[in-house]
């Protein structure tokens, strides 16, 4: 800590009375209080043309906190300076156990990390409704200075969940232990609708009735439990992965059954579950009454893949590129075909893993598999 | 205009290395002379020579008057661009973010009040000269590190909101031209 620059920032705190730093790691450089014996310099008297050489000149990170001194700097440098934020591509609030948002503002060639941390010495911790506060006051300002164009994220360990924040597009859960269903649904009530929601960490399965978290265009749970099959039955998204946890073998008779029977499931596209070790599954009991096909030539299989969301990643592999999502997919000769529409989706049932992808909202290819005589 | 130069700004070994000696007349009327290569740093004043014609032969006895500037910046600027005349030209900037080392002896020159900088400033934007106001605009810059909104706004004399509102509605609330 010793080695960081604190600013203290009062601005955005929406009315709360706990002091909060914004904290930067740049090169450290002397710190010069400013002399009221100085006349000061007026920068807003300059003409456009040298305040934005000027704005050239700064960082990110005094540029937000000269946007925190009035609506008319924060005017002049979104003005000024929006071809810097062009290239950004998400801003990232973590929570984690040091009770410090660090917020993350990444492009492809921009990283401007910072935190805001507590410091009022008598209140070291802040309560929920305080983090929310102030949380909220820095993520409507940013929303206000970067716009809609760029992706908000929310990420959390299992220290404790992140507050509810507007304009979220992605959200990463770690949830903590003897967390309640309405507590977690508590974490989405400012953004109901997000393209993205992972839930890990000490998640039990049980969701609020009508959940907003089932209803993510992709949704990522990971837990241990029987708690599955009411995941799996009231997704409303289009693609859904679940992990660890156990499905009864007729929630996925009823899931085959319903989507090929045109009577549910008409959003999903594709679906993961991976039960690791603690359920088997067998394909042929589960497949028996749903007349599933076969391609035509034996020699021929079909692997369907698609992209499937998380939190933006940098993928050293390509370049060091930013990546929102990644690579999914599965390899099966079986499908199935729906009922009126005739629609096909691959099936794959096999040891402790069930794939299903539709093959229209899928990238398609045939493989040759190699038969033995 | 008949001027004596109070405060002539000739470098020596300039006029012998370079005969081409250029005269220009501040707002205050002091006169500076000033070499070629020196001059050109400023695009608006090799426009202005290039466009009256002025050669080695009647430079001198032409001198140019900047009713922009006073004797105070010309002073700095002129001795500025003699500094400067040789460096090499800047490479294109390909970075959003200017990075580059202030040489001390330039941040000793731009080492004045607020005040003075910010007309200097003016002046070096009106004659336009780019790398002084790299450097100029710099050192501005360099005043927002690591200060937090309430230093920042003594330091750039920024007003507050309820300020700026207040200046507003006096603006609107005074008579017009006509009232």
């Amino acid at each position: 800590m010793e080695h960081l620059t604190e600013l203290y920032s009062s601005a955005s705190t929406n009315g709360t009375d706990v002091d909060w730093h914004v904290v930067h790691s740049p090169t450290q450089t002397p710190h010069n209080p400013p002399s009221s014996r100085v006349l000061s310099m007026q920068l807003l008297k300059f003409p456009s043309i040298v305040q934005q050489k000027i704005f050239g000149f700064l960082q990110f990170h005094p540029l937000l906190i000269l946007s925190f001194c009035s609506k008319r700097t924060r005017h002049l440098i979104r003005c000024l300076e929006i071809y810097r934020w062009i290239d950004i591509k998400y801003i990232r609030y973590l929570f984690t156990e040091e009770d410090s948002v660090y917020i993350t503002v990444r492009g492809d060639n921009v990283w401007w990390p910072f935190y805001l941390s507590p410091v009022t010495l008598e209140q070291p911790v802040m309560t929920a409704m305080e983090k929310q506060l102030v949380v909220q006051g820095i993520h409507d300002f940013l929303y206000e200075f970067f716009g809609p164009s760029i992706d908000y994220e929310v990420d959390s360990t299992e220290h404790e969940l992140p507050p509810s924040l507007k304009n979220i597009k992605r959200t990463c859960i770690k949830v903590p232990g003897n967390t309640t269903a309405e507590e977690l649904e508590a974490c989405f009530v400012a953004s109901p609708n997000q393209e993205y929601i992972a839930i890990d960490g000490n998640f039990n399965g049980i969701l609020s009735t009508n959940s907003v978290i089932l209803g993510a265009q992709h949704l990522r749970v990971h837990f241990d439990g029987n708690h599955g099959d009411e995941i799996l039955l009231r997704f409303r998204g289009a693609r859904l992965q679940v992990h660890s946890a156990k499905f009864h073998d007729s929630t996925i008779c009823q899931f085959l059954k319903e989507w090929k029977s045109n009577q549910g499931f008409q959003n999903l596209k594709s679906l993961v579950i991976n039960s690791f070790d603690y359920k088997k599954y067998d394909a042929v009991n589960l497949l028996k009454d749903m007349n599933v096909q076969q391609l035509d030539r034996p020699q021929d299989t079909l692997h369907v893949t698609w992209q499937m969301r998380v939190l933006y990643f940098d993928n050293h592999l390509n370049g060091s590129t930013l990546q929102k999502s990644i690579r999914s997919g599965l390899t099966s000769r079986d499908y199935l075909i729906k009922d009126g529409d005739g629609v096909e989706a691959s099936v794959l049932i096999e040891d402790y893993d069930i794939c299903f992808a539709l093959w229209n909202e899928n990238s398609c290819e045939t493989e040759y598999i190699n038969i033995p005589h | 205009m008949s001027v004596e130069p109070e405060v002539p700004i000739v470098q020596v070994e300039e006029v012998r290395e370079n005969p081409v000696l250029y005269k220009i007349i501040s707002s205050d009327n002091h006169v500076f002379t000033i070499s070629e290569h020196a001059v050109k740093l400023s695009k608006t004043l090799w426009d202005l020579i290039t466009n009256l014609g002025l050669t080695a032969e009647n430079a001198l006895d032409n001198p140019i008057p900047v009713e922009n500037v006073n004797g105070k910046n010309m002073e700095t600027i002129v001795q500025f661009c003699e500094r400067h005349k040789y460096d090499e030209e800047e490479p294109e900037y390909t970075n959003y973010i200017r990075e580059f080392v202030l040489p001390e002896w330039d941040r000793q020159l731009l080492s004045i009040d607020n005040e003075e900088l910010f007309q200097l400033i003016l002046a070096t934007n009106y004659l336009d000269i780019q790398k002084l106001m790299d450097y100029c605009c710099r050192v501005i810059g360099d005043m927002a590190k690591d200060k937090t909104p309430e230093e920042l706004r003594i330091i750039y004399g920024i007003p507050t909101d309820a300020e700026d509102d207040a200046l507003e509605r006096s603006a609107s609330d005074s008579p017009g031209p006509s009232g």
